[in-house]
């Protein structure tokens, strides 16, 4: 079964007001359970207030998001405690540090669930080191912190709630190369290592591409795909079309495709490319 | 939060939207005085009436008079249960322990329902029909006199026009901090009046900071495009004004006089 079913779900910003507008229109997906999905649209597709509703911190006009089969938006359930299953990391989230020291700001979460202080620092401990937030600095201000090391603390404060869903929107935006491939290899190992759930959002197809089992496309607040990476680069034009950018590879490949070489369309990382290239060149293999 | 519309423009091009600001501003000082000088029922009719008049004219919707009082009600009824209460005054309607209604008191509190209603959805036809920049620009032009005696009169407007500025930004910037505290299970709602206020240091904290520092990187990017005091400046949008505006300031003169007349002829309630 899905551990989270997005059935029907429309939202709309300012409702009322002239400055009303359709965040999301309709939108139905299903996230299975050990999945790693990937959510990914220009600015302004909705992308973001999708997953605000993940977890309940917004609540649609219609349609609803089922969690383990129940419905979270239903009179009486206890949104709180959505908040502990399904872990959401915010844009830019080194915005909401806000305690004495990197310990207590990662414990927030944990002591939020009501869990006892043992269970807190072990907690607390074993996401700094998924982090790799060496243990000097959890006795530190968070202010005075890099911004690649405070964006570390700002996931680890999530990933202590042990979250069956961990949400993270854009995880590596604003960092240098070498941050993003960090933040993005650590949430890889988490993943592996606890087998939790992860949806990611980000504008970028080579992200996408090379950590999702899934992908689902937003256009405009619309569902334009939702199908495995596969599927949705074998339709490379269509999304060219709404805006967003192919991994590299993928343009190369295609690019070759057009002059005529019999290459598979829906290649997108270097290590497929590689073999399909070494195949044509006369079945040799890596 | 999001029910905030102090301040906020209603987008439109209708005439009131077109006047020139600083007569808005002259036009809203005669509304208030007009208002507080109509003490007979007729000069409030006609009050009530002009701020109907005005609204339309702008193509506002009239649901929008709702929302902007929604916020003040409590005051409002507040001010009116003192006021029929505690008036004092001759002609009893009832008695009941030591509280007296008298036909003076329900009639001040009819009459103060209307005043601070009107003066709350009058004034904010200003902001709604003026955006924050032309506002500040006309307060500037309206104050330049005052550049005589050395008041820093483009720096107060500039303060202002930041200060407006920055009101959405800041909005949002809470927003934010506190789904993503909300995200980490805080708790905004339940508690005594102490762990509530304990509750609010995880958005003030980042708030705080985030505004501080914001205000510093301002400072930063007007210092590299040489920004200094406004002497010698011009601006994009000069303001201008038309025949259309003083035929409104002639207008409104004669309505404040009217009101003036009534108040002083027609019978008085207080």
């Amino acid at each position: 079964m899905s551990i989270i079913k997005v059935s029907d779900l429309t939202y709309r910003y300012s409702k009322g007001t002239p400055f009303e507008k359709v965040a999301l229109n309709k939108i139905s997906f299903d996230i299975e359970k050990g999945e790693f999905i990937a959510i990914i649209g220009h600015t302004g597709s909705g992308k973001s207030t999708l997953v605000s509703h993940l977890n309940g911190l917004v609540t649609p006009e219609s349609g609803s998001v089922f969690l383990d089969g129940e419905d979270i938006f239903k009179k009486g359930y206890n949104l709180r405690n959505v908040r502990f299953r399904v872990g959401l990391v915010f844009q830019y989230p080194e915005y909401q540090l806000f305690e004495e020291t990197v310990y207590k700001d990662i414990a927030f979460g944990p002591k939020n669930m009501g869990l006892s202080e043992d269970e807190i620092k072990e907690r607390v401990l074993s996401a700094a080191k998924a982090l790799e937030i060496r243990p000097e600095l959890l006795n530190k201000s968070p202010f005075e912190l890099s911004g690649g090391q405070k964006r570390r603390v700002a996931i680890a404060g999530v990933i202590a709630m042990r979250p069956e869903v961990l949400v993270l929107d854009e995880p590596a935006a604003g960092l240098d190369p070498a941050g993003r491939d960090r933040v993005m290899r650590l949430i890889t190992e988490y993943r592996n290592k606890t087998g939790s759930t992860v949806v990611i959002v980000s504008h970028s197809m080579e992200t996408a591409a090379r950590y999702a089992d899934k992908i689902v496309v937003l256009n405009d607040g619309e569902l334009f795909m939702c199908g495995t990476p596969d599927e949705v680069f074998s339709r490379a034009e269509e999304i060219e079309k709404i805006g967003l950018d192919l991994p590299p590879v993928t343009k190369l490949i295609h690019s070759l495709i057009k002059e005529g070489y019999d290459l598979p369309d829906n290649i997108y990382t270097a290590q497929k490319a590689a073999e399909a290239l070494l195949t044509l060149k006369g079945g040799m293999t890596l | 939060m999001m029910d905030i519309t102090i301040g906020q423009m209603y987008p439109g091009n209708s005439v009131v939207h077109r006047l020139d600001p600083r007569f808005k501003i002259v036009f809203t000082l005669i509304f208030v005085v007009m208002l507080f000088s109509a003490s007979s029922a007729a000069a409030m009719v006609l009050n009530i009436a002009f701020v109907l008049f005005c609204y339309i004219l702008s193509k506002i919707p009239l649901k929008m008079l709702w929302k902007t009082l929604k916020p003040v009600i409590p005051i409002v009824i507040f001010m009116t249960v003192f006021n029929v209460l505690f008036f004092g005054g001759e002609t009893v309607l009832f008695k009941a322990w030591i509280f007296k209604v008298t036909l003076e008191g329900v009639m001040t509190a009819v009459f103060m329902i209307f005043r601070i209603s009107l003066i709350i959805v009058g004034t904010s036809l200003l902001t709604y029909t003026t955006s924050s920049i032309e506002l500040t620009d006309a307060i500037e032009s309206l104050l330049s006199p005052l550049k005589k005696i050395r008041f820093p009169v483009h720096e107060l407007a500039m303060m202002m026009t930041i200060a407006l500025r920055f009101i959405p930004t800041l909005i949002e910037e809470t927003q934010k901090i506190m789904s993503a505290q909300k995200a980490r299970g805080a708790d905004f709602e339940s508690g005594n009046l102490i762990s509530r206020a304990k509750a609010l240091m995880p958005i003030l904290i980042p708030l705080f900071i985030s505004a501080i520092k914001r205000a510093g990187e301002l400072a930063t990017a007007m210092e590299s495009r040489c920004y200094h005091n406004g002497i010698g400046r011009t601006r994009l949008k000069k303001l201008t004004s038309s025949r259309r505006d003083y035929v409104a300031l002639a207008v409104m003169i004669a309505l404040a006089a009217v009101v003036f007349l009534f108040s002083a002829f027609t019978p008085k309630f207080i």
